[in-house]
């Protein structure tokens, strides 16, 4: 099968990216581009993945299956991949933000970490 | 009687397109999964082999004669007439390169039958004039003498004899109110006359009380193999009554794959009644025996032994467990094929083929699925359950120079009997 | 248990908030909503409580149950289905007999006006006695079940629209779940079967929001077939362009290029194939070089070949071949009379044939 011509949705998708970025300097809006809800030939996303490059931060999360957190060559456009328990995409999306919320640690998390170390120091006699 | 005609085998086609024809014509899917089912096909690598194309005359003419499509074709000059040369053409796709196995059948995704498809385009073959010649032979002699091999009484009454001599048991004749008719093959009377002994042995051991009969004791049945109905009533007609006049229980078909089809399964169909007694496959006796205790063995086989499934036993008739709950009973070194019990490999001579003489060079080349599936397993001794698989088992072990004894099962059982007297 | 939130059941399941989020976002993608709404599932989900839900199959193929067991969504099993009780589905429930019709009626009495009906299958009209489970007619179930539902959930094309079952002819009088039931909120999920997401994203969508989704005029939720599998297909920009795939396998198919001249019903058919994809989002029929069947929209066996394009006029050669069936019906009728007249006159016919019958030329 030869290479597949293409949508044309690369060159519109890039300059929401850049109208984005803009926004995000001017006023700290941010905004997420979900990648499933727009039709790409096969060859595309992977096409679109090498033109934002590989940026300076990549992270790695597990929960709930993996996720992987990676910015983009252009700082603050982030790309996003949630894996779920049995390694399939769920969710494919790009953001525009300094620094992705699920990348944030969360109150309830904190809360019950907090109660974990509190738990074992008590113990633990110093 | 007359000659045979096309139109005397067209009107056979007729008489056997019933609703279960139809609808397995109209369901095919043409997926061909058939072909890899089929050892003629696998061995060969010859797409005519395939098993649904062996049955294009009896398709074409059901679309011809039963679709409306297929009738306005006809009409227009579309679709060609069946005719002799076709017919003979097709001679060796139905009766040399199919055993009747049911392979294909067990495959088929839409579960269309094919071996009781090519069974029934027999019909039309034998009719038309188109069975091959020793087939032809065969049924004569079965008709005329009794045995599709010719053996006649005197033969069997001397095998008897010599059983009772080797035995220092009685073998009956005619016993009314026996409890089983013992039926042998031909096959087993001339060359394994091993099997009437056992069979002497082990009902002795057992106390049952059993008979053979002067007038009906070949259990073969040329007949379904050619594909006659009315031969194989006729022939299938004199073991249902000898069996009811003796008032036996239980008739046993000995190891004899076709035998146990043509008694068990094709007896009540053709004779169009229910049947006064039983049928057994001897091993399912053998098994029944087993289970009461009515089989006391001792010692165990010391070579790595195998089973042969012969098809009309196996794979059409379930007998499957049977064999394996008896060789486990006398040996601790029993090996299975791949794809045994009801998926086993034909041994490419059931069917008729054997007695054919024009399918010889096929049958042997075909029989490289077994020797393959042999070659896999190397095991000391191959057991099976029927005489017919046995001599191709033997013949063909022969031509690909392998040594390897074949052995019925029965025997072996009886080898193993624990002495009583 | 059954009064847990989502949140606390997964917390109990060691998930952390973090996680949480994650399945919030996954949702949010999966019900086609903006990204925007994703801390207010979050907020809904926190305190969702489980849902009853009775399946009821009828006139079906089972297609539609293996469809959506084999949804990927942050794992169905462990998650969405986790967030409801399915207290009565025939296929999965491991009851049987007298057991399997009480769990159902225990369940519409524990939950009377709060259960949700999921169907998969027609009702036939014909003859009650064409379907049915535990003695009870397809038709009866339904009634019965329907009156202490929240809303039904219509799955697959055969209980939105009658499908395959009300195919002409339609043997069996098969009817949609909407012919029946006109008292209750009805969502179509059609589809043959449907994307196992689009089901799984309604259930989402009632446990954030308490609510149906937004439905169009064949009662489909709007975010999954909003719009037509044309206007989102890669292959679109052919379209455009009238490049043309001519035979499955000319240079143009082997481009990729549009399957319109050889019958997709793309352009009329609205779904979320083309985007939502399927196995996983492996590819979806177009992208594997097939045309669209437009197998969520009403009627579509009876649409014309599948291999025809949509410009040939479909209306007339549907109502045509309407009667040209009913017409071979009755030459059907007539040639089976036939036939088995031709069958037992060749019985008649037939000579007995001995073993001297057999040979060529050989008369005695």
């Amino acid at each position: 099968m030869q290479p597949l011509e293409k949508t044309g949705n690369i060159l519109p998708l890039l300059h929401e990216i850049r109208h984005a970025l803009e926004d995000l300097l001017a006023t700290g809006q941010t905004m997420v581009i979900d990648l499933q809800a727009m039709p790409f030939a096969p060859s595309e996303l992977v096409e679109l993945k090498e033109i934002l490059g590989v940026g300076e931060v990549s992270a790695e999360l597990h929960a709930l299956g993996k996720s992987t957190i990676q910015e983009t060559a252009f700082s603050g456009a982030w790309w996003i991949v949630h894996f779920n328990i049995d390694e399939k995409m769920i969710s494919q999306t790009i953001e525009i933000c300094h620094i992705p919320a699920i990348l944030m640690a969360q109150h309830a998390d904190i809360q019950m970490g907090l109660q974990q170390l509190s738990s074992t120091l008590g113990g633990v006699s110093l | 009687m007359s000659a045979p005609t096309l139109q005397k085998g067209l009107n056979a086609f007729a008489e056997q397109i019933d609703a279960p024809i139809a609808s397995f014509f109209s369901s095919c899917v043409h997926c061909g999964m058939c072909a890899d089912a089929c050892l003629f096909y696998t061995e060969t690598g010859n797409p005519k082999y395939t098993p649904i194309h062996k049955l294009e005359p009896l398709r074409r003419f059901w679309k011809q004669e039963y679709t409306l499509m297929g009738r306005l074709k006809k009409a227009l000059g579309l679709s060609k007439a069946i005719s002799d040369e076709e017919l003979e053409e097709w001679k060796e796709l139905l009766y040399n390169s199919c055993t009747l196995c049911g392979r294909c059948s067990m495959v088929c995704p839409v579960g269309n039958d094919l071996a009781y498809m090519i069974r029934k385009t027999r019909e039309g073959m034998a009719a038309s004039g188109h069975a091959p010649i020793d087939l032809v032979g065969a049924s004569n002699r079965s008709v005329t003498i009794g045995s599709p091999m010719g053996v006649r009484l005197p033969a069997l009454q001397a095998q008897s004899r010599k059983a009772a001599k080797e035995t220092g048991l009685d073998i009956p004749f005619d016993q009314v109110g026996a409890e089983y008719l013992i039926l042998l093959s031909s096959m087993e009377i001339m060359n394994y006359p091993e099997y009437l002994q056992a069979i002497a042995k082990i009902f002795k051991q057992a106390g049952k009380t059993w008979t053979l009969a002067s007038d009906a004791f070949e259990a073969t049945n040329s007949g379904i193999q050619i594909g006659v109905s009315d031969i194989a009533r006729e022939l299938v007609s004199r073991v249902v009554n000898a069996a009811e006049k003796l008032q036996v229980k239980t008739v046993i078909s000995p190891e004899c794959g076709h035998a146990y089809t043509a008694i068990r399964w094709d007896a009540p169909n053709l004779m169009g009644r229910k049947l006064g007694f039983k049928v057994r496959h001897i091993l399912e006796v053998l098994e029944d025996f087993r289970q009461s205790g009515l089989l006391k063995t001792e010692g165990l086989e010391e070579s790595k032994i195998t089973f042969h499934d012969p098809c009309q036993i196996a794979r059409r008739g379930g007998v499957i467990d049977e064999p394996r709950h008896l060789l486990n009973l006398v040996s601790n070194n029993f090996v299975e094929m791949n794809d045994h019990g009801k998926m086993n490999w034909c041994c490419g001579a059931g069917g008729g083929v054997s007695a054919n003489e024009e399918a010889h060079e096929i049958k042997i080349k075909v029989f490289n699925r077994k020797v393959t599936q042999l070659k896999e397993l190397k095991v000391d001794t191959l057991v099976t359950a029927c005489a017919n698989c046995r001599i191709q088992l033997e013949e063909g072990l022969e031509e690909y120079q392998i040594d390897l004894p074949v052995v019925g099962l029965t025997e072996m059982i009886a080898e193993h009997l624990v002495e009583t007297k | 248990m059954n009064q847990l939130s989502l949140e606390e059941r997964l917390r109990l399941h060691g998930v952390s908030r973090r996680g949480f989020l994650k399945f919030c976002a996954a949702t949010a993608s999966l019900m086609a909503l903006s990204p925007a709404m994703i801390p207010r599932i979050a907020a809904a989900l926190e305190n969702a409580k489980r849902p009853s839900v009775i399946w009821l199959s009828f006139q079906e193929c089972t297609g539609c149950t293996e469809s959506i067991t084999r949804s990927h969504s942050p794992s169905l099993e462990s998650l969405i289905f986790d967030a409801i009780s399915l207290d009565y589905h025939h296929t999965l429930q491991v009851a049987s007999g007298d057991a399997a019709e009480h769990a159902r009626e225990q369940a519409m009495k524990d939950n009377w006006g709060k259960y949700i009906l999921v169907v998969d299958g027609s009702i036939p009209l014909g003859n009650k006695g064409f379907s049915t489970i535990a003695g009870i007619s397809n038709v009866d179930m339904l009634i019965e079940t329907a009156k202490g539902a929240a809303a039904i959930v219509a799955v697959g094309s055969c209980a939105a629209f009658g499908g395959l079952p009300k195919a002409n002819p339609n043997p069996t009088g098969a009817v949609s779940i909407d012919m029946i039931i006109k008292d209750k909120p009805i969502i179509n999920v059609p589809g043959c079967p449907p994307i196992p997401v689009v089901m799984t994203g309604v259930l989402a969508h009632f446990l954030t929001f308490g609510t149906l989704p937004e439905l169009d005029h064949l009662k489909r939720p709007k975010a999954f077939y909003g719009q037509n599998i044309h206007d989102r297909c890669y292959r679109r920009p052919f379209y455009e362009r009238g490049q043309f795939a001519e035979t499955f396998d000319d240079e143009g198919a082997k481009k990729g290029w549009c399957l319109f001249k050889l019958g997709c019903k793309g352009p009329t058919t609205y779904n979320a194939c083309a985007t939502t994809k399927w196995n996983g989002g492996v590819s979806f029929p177009i992208e594997s070089g097939h045309g669209c069947l437009g197998c969520s929209e009403p009627n579509f066996w009876d649409a014309g070949s599948f291999y025809a394009p949509l410009s040939t006029p479909i209306g007339h050669v549907a109502q045509n071949a309407g009667y040209a069936l009913a017409a071979g019906a009755l030459a059907g009728a007539a040639i089976g009379f036939a036939n088995k007249q031709k069958s037992s006159q060749a019985i008649e016919k037939h000579e007995e044939i001995t073993v001297n019958d057999l040979i060529k030329g050989e008369t005695k």
